[in-house]
């Protein structure tokens, strides 16, 4: 396993060298390679991480939206995306019982303050603890499962300069138990695409402007091939058809395992301000979106509200966050400051 | 004289910067004992576009086909004064000349134009119309126009803008056929009157020649005032201008042009380069854009910013980049938008532009990379060295075939592949140089293994030996004949046709003053613009294509090489070209051409010897005739035609003849002998002689 890393080192080394560069631009100094101490990369996917469960989570059917309660004669529900208070949606479906998320117990990271709430969820190993309160609130929302609308779209953002999003892997050698560090970033530039539509490699994308998109470094470690880095806070800028907002992820921790074709597949855990969560899927996408992805922007904000397990407020004795998961893949590219 | 340096003859010749010695810039130039025709030669797209923006100004949008360029003897600039106008060419010329025309009088634009004003804002104004006609229409005939003209351009102005209504639609029509106009379309040189056979050009056709060559666009307003005062008749007022010229940034333009020329970026910019998206999914028709504005933007910042060698473009390690191309080279680019400077890694695989994506993806098939095609290049291109087409009947298939487990590389395929001694000859001049540059693909990316098998990039050019692509870089800037065919290619951009065997006195002693002088771009740009060979012209040739439209404007002033002002076709006059005239053709043996000219000249090694049966015919030994005479010529267009090899007493349709004086269209291959001298008029004669007798024994 190690000697693979270290041939993927190499490849970097000799083929790509830095990948991420300074400079100053097209009047300056000619750009030249500099050393290999980061390693860059573009994400080329970026998804809800998705549990798997021995029986059917959603016993109660998926959320119903006003298309299809409309279809199938039934009453509908009120619903208001810039006021979800104003009203309620008794029958919106949470998902249910155990499941396996291949995430983390964010609690151990976590300086986030007092919780709320029990997950229950474990990791592939049968760990208990695994944070990932979102899918309970969208899990049983057909707009959200794999290969639906908000899977395809989002997918396609970070090809097309909507969401593109850069990782770097800082002082990266390649070896297991060596500590390292993790820094991510926002982009307002779009990937480099392919005659295909892929996104190509060694493109050089410069960072967003604006610091607040540039993550806090995140000190990490390599053990067993898998780098897992925080916590951090990092913040995702998205413009999305319609949708122009972030993804705060707080307290988060990434979790990168490299291939031996110099890729990475990762993912990324942390808690989300429900708000924000709302901001995208109930006042930006409103009415429409929610009939598109099948849910009520009252069902889905009271059941943030009630899923809510991270920031602890002592003023209102309620959490304003909620655990979430990405998965991710990504390909070597040149990050410009 | 595209044959000059002999492809084998340079094997054994060390590699040595001939001529560097101190002093070798400063010789004298030699007279052209012969000099070259004028010429008729239509303006490239290149050249239409410059004129165009030049002279009504920039932005305006040429929307249309402009027919296309020919390429000859491996330049556009040589085609030019073998192509005429077409009937749907004419079309598209007259298309965009009104839309130019309507751009151009536009009421926010015309103001730029017309000197004058309307009387009383009427639709008709003979005098104002008039000078409109003498001021534009001096630009784009490169002369004033005569009184006779301009009266007939003012009496159309005048009915369209009586019948119009409108004084500057009545312009717009005259400003098209202006656009329109033969004296427009070409450039149409002519002589001094004279007896002498080398005549010099008019001041006039200097002032044409001079701006199409160092700016590639129509003489400015001194340059033509130069003209019409007589200065460009003599040494003094030719090197004013031309040191003039100089000075200007768009020689930068000039330089661009031959580049681009040379290089065939046509092709780039007419979208012709394609690849497999499949296999280069990288590769857009943005990234090949961008590619040859590299190559072009390394050539004009070493050759004019940098006054560099010409043979250090081949090594230099000094480049530019964009985001776009960064991707492919798999380098960082700070820019965000446009260019910036890049130095390639001193421990790098690339240096020189050999090795930018350019060069490396126009030489290559769609689907993977070609040793072959750019070892061609680098022979025919750059050491201007020929190399013969293949024969008809290869079976490409081996070659692609990359299934078998010792035919995973390029170089294992090829040794498959050339084990026939037909295919050994020219693939031994090509494939090693283009094996070199097989760790870059069939867009240029970099790579280090073909299907899993290590690529090995060795390679040797002319028996000097180097270890990968940088190693050739530095091989073939060293090598004899680089400079010489940059000096030669450039004299015939220069003049835009072919050298002529009395100018090879003055040939050489360029090379050997540029050879002192470091193949520096100004110092050869200034010696070719002042030199005799450029300024003298000998008449007129024969028409080698058929005008069949004829020229539709009544204002067609006719030239030495126009075709007549009735419109009546001219037709072609000569199928091949033709040797210089000779004594009248003795007749010999076939023994005595066997034993003098064809076993010594066309039977060596990796020719028409017994062994290597180059295109299966045998110039040796006493079945040598038996493989002429009568024989269909394995040259499909050759035997489309009827030829044989020889015919005997019918020269005309014996193709022997026109392999050894050299065909004149790319299919029916390379003028023999491959890569050496060509044969002497005695030579030619004497077999001419032999054929035309009945080609006995």
């Amino acid at each position: 396993m190690r000697r693979k890393y270290l041939n993927f080192v190499a490849l970097l080394a000799v083929v790509t060298g830095p990948i991420s560069c300074g400079g100053s631009g097209g009047g300056g100094a000619p750009t030249s390679a500099p050393s290999a101490q980061r390693s860059g990369y573009v994400l080329s996917s970026f998804r809800y991480v998705f549990p798997e469960h021995e029986s059917d989570p959603c016993p109660g059917g998926f959320t119903l939206g006003a298309v299809e309660r409309r279809l199938l004669g039934q009453e509908p529900i009120p619903d208001d995306c810039l006021d979800p208070e104003a009203n309620a949606d008794p029958e919106f479906k949470e998902l249910l019982g155990p499941g396996t998320v291949d995430g983390v117990d964010l609690d151990s990271f976590s300086s986030f303050g007092e919780q709320c709430g029990e997950n229950g969820f474990s990791d592939p190993e049968g760990n208990s603890g695994v944070d990932y309160q979102l899918w309970r609130s969208i899990g049983c929302v057909q707009g959200f499962q794999e290969g639906e609308i908000s899977d395809i779209v989002v997918g396609g953002a970070v090809a097309n300069g909507s969401m593109t999003i850069l990782l770097e892997l800082i002082g990266f050698e390649g070896d297991d138990d060596q500590d390292l560090q993790v820094q991510m970033f926002a982009s307002q530039q779009s990937p480099p695409l392919g005659a295909d539509g892929s996104i190509l490699p060694f493109g050089t994308l410069s960072v967003h402007e604006d610091e607040r998109y540039h993550s806090t470094v995140g000190s990490a470690q390599m053990r067993d091939g898998v780098i897992v880095a925080g916590p951090m806070d990092v913040r995702i800028r998205l413009n999305i058809q319609i949708v122009e907002g972030d993804i705060s992820f707080r307290d988060a921790v990434v979790r990168v395992e490299p291939m031996p074709d110099g890729t990475i597949r990762g993912a990324i855990f942390g808690y989300q301000e429900i708000a924000e969560v709302y901001d995208t899927f109930g006042i930006q996408v409103g009415q429409a979106g929610a009939q598109a992805l099948s849910y009520t922007c009252t069902g889905l904000w009271d059941s943030l509200k009630k899923n809510a397990d991270g920031g602890f407020d002592p003023a209102t004795g309620a959490c304003n966050s909620i655990s979430v998961a990405y998965q991710f893949e990504a390909i070597p590219a040149f990050v410009a400051r | 004289m595209f044959n000059r340096f002999a492809v084998l003859a340079v094997g054994v010749v060390a590699i040595g910067c001939a001529g560097d010695g101190p002093g070798a810039g400063s010789g004298p130039l030699a007279s052209p004992i012969e000099a070259g025709p004028v010429a008729m030669r239509r303006l490239t797209e290149t050249q239409y576009r410059a004129s165009v923006a030049d002279i009504l100004g920039d932005g305006l949008s040429i929307a249309g086909r402009i027919e296309p360029d020919n390429r000859r003897s491996g330049l556009l600039a040589v085609g030019s004064s073998y192509v005429s106008v077409t009937a749907a060419g004419f079309e598209q010329y007259e298309s965009i000349a009104r839309s130019l025309a309507e751009q151009a009088l536009a009421p926010e634009r015309r103001a730029d134009f017309v000197p004058c004003e309307p009387a009383d804002g009427g639709p008709v104004d003979a005098d104002c119309a008039a000078m409109f006609i003498r001021k534009v229409g001096g630009r784009l005939l490169r002369r004033p126009l005569t009184d006779a003209e301009v009266e007939s351009r003012v009496a159309i102005a005048a009915e369209a803008g009586a019948t119009l209504g409108d004084f500057y639609a009545g312009l717009e029509l005259v400003l098209t056929t202006l656009l329109v106009s033969p004296d427009f379309l070409f450039r149409i040189e002519d002589v001094e009157s004279g007896s002498s056979d080398a005549q010099r050009l008019t001041s006039r056709a200097m002032a044409t020649r001079l701006s199409y060559f160092l700016w590639n666009s129509t003489p400015d307003e001194e340059l033509q005032r130069a003209a019409e005062a007589g200065e460009l008749i003599d040494d003094e007022g030719v090197a004013t201008q031309v040191d003039r010229m100089l000075e200007s940034p768009r020689i930068e333009d000039s330089v661009r042009a031959f580049f681009g020329d040379l290089y065939s970026f046509e092709d780039i910019e007419q979208g012709l380069v394609s690849k497999d998206p499949t296999l280069f999914p990288a590769f857009t028709q943005d990234l090949i854009g961008d590619a040859g504005e590299q190559t072009l933007r390394v050539i004009v910042d070493h050759m004019l910013t940098s006054d560099g060698d010409y043979r250090d473009l081949f090594t230099t390690r000094q480049s530019f980049m964009t985001r776009k191309l960064g991707v492919v080279y798999r380098v960082p680019v700070a820019a965000t938008e446009g260019w910036e400077p890049f130095e390639f890694p001193a421990d790098g695989e690339r240096a020189g532009i050999l090795t930018h994506l350019s060069l490396l993806a126009l030489h290559s098939h769609p689907g993977r990379s070609s040793p072959t095609l750019r070892g061609k290049f680098v022979r025919e291109v750059l050491l201007c060295q020929d190399v013969p087409p293949p024969p008809g009947d290869i079976d490409f298939a081996s070659f692609s075939d990359a299934s078998t487990p010792n035919r995973r590389t390029a170089r294992q395929r090829l040794e498959a592949h050339v084990a026939n001694p037909a295919c050994a000859g020219c693939h031994g001049l090509m494939d090693p140089i283009g094996l070199a540059l097989e760790q870059l693909d069939g867009i240029g990316a970099l790579r280090t293994e073909e299907n899993g098998a290590t690529i090995d990039p060795t390679g040797e050019l002319d028996g000097v030996s180097y270890t990968d692509a940088r190693g050739l870089g530095v091989v073939l800037s060293r090598h004899p004949a680089l400079g010489p065919c940059f000096v030669r290619s450039f004299f015939r951009y220069a003049t835009g046709r072919d050298t002529v065997e009395g100018e090879e006195p003055f040939l050489v002693s360029l090379e050997q003053r540029m050879s002192g002088l470091g193949y520096r771009m100004r110092d050869l740009m200034r010696t070719i613009a002042l030199s005799d060979a450029f300024r003298l012209a000998s008449g007129t040739r024969d028409a080698e294509v058929v005008l069949e439209t004829p020229v539709p404007m009544d204002t067609f002033t006719p030239s030495p090489t126009a075709p007549p002002p009735d419109g009546t076709p001219r037709t072609a006059t000569a199928t091949r070209p033709r040797p210089p005239a000779t004594a009248t053709p003795q007749a010999a043996s076939f023994a005595q051409i066997r034993d003098e000219i064809l076993t010594p000249k066309c039977a060596t090694q990796f020719c028409h010897s017994s062994q290597t049966m180059s295109g299966g015919l045998v110039l040796e030994g006493a079945g040598a005739r038996d493989n002429l005479v009568g024989v269909a010529p394995t040259n499909p267009a050759a035997a489309e035609r009827g030829w044989s090899r020889v015919q005997a007493s019918d020269p005309d349709n014996s193709f022997l003849m026109v392999k050894i004086i050299g065909p004149n269209e790319s299919a029916l291959g390379s003028r023999m002998p491959l890569g050496g001298s060509a044969l002497s008029s005695e030579e030619v004669a004497l077999i001419e002689g032999w054929i035309t007798a009945g080609a006995g024994r």
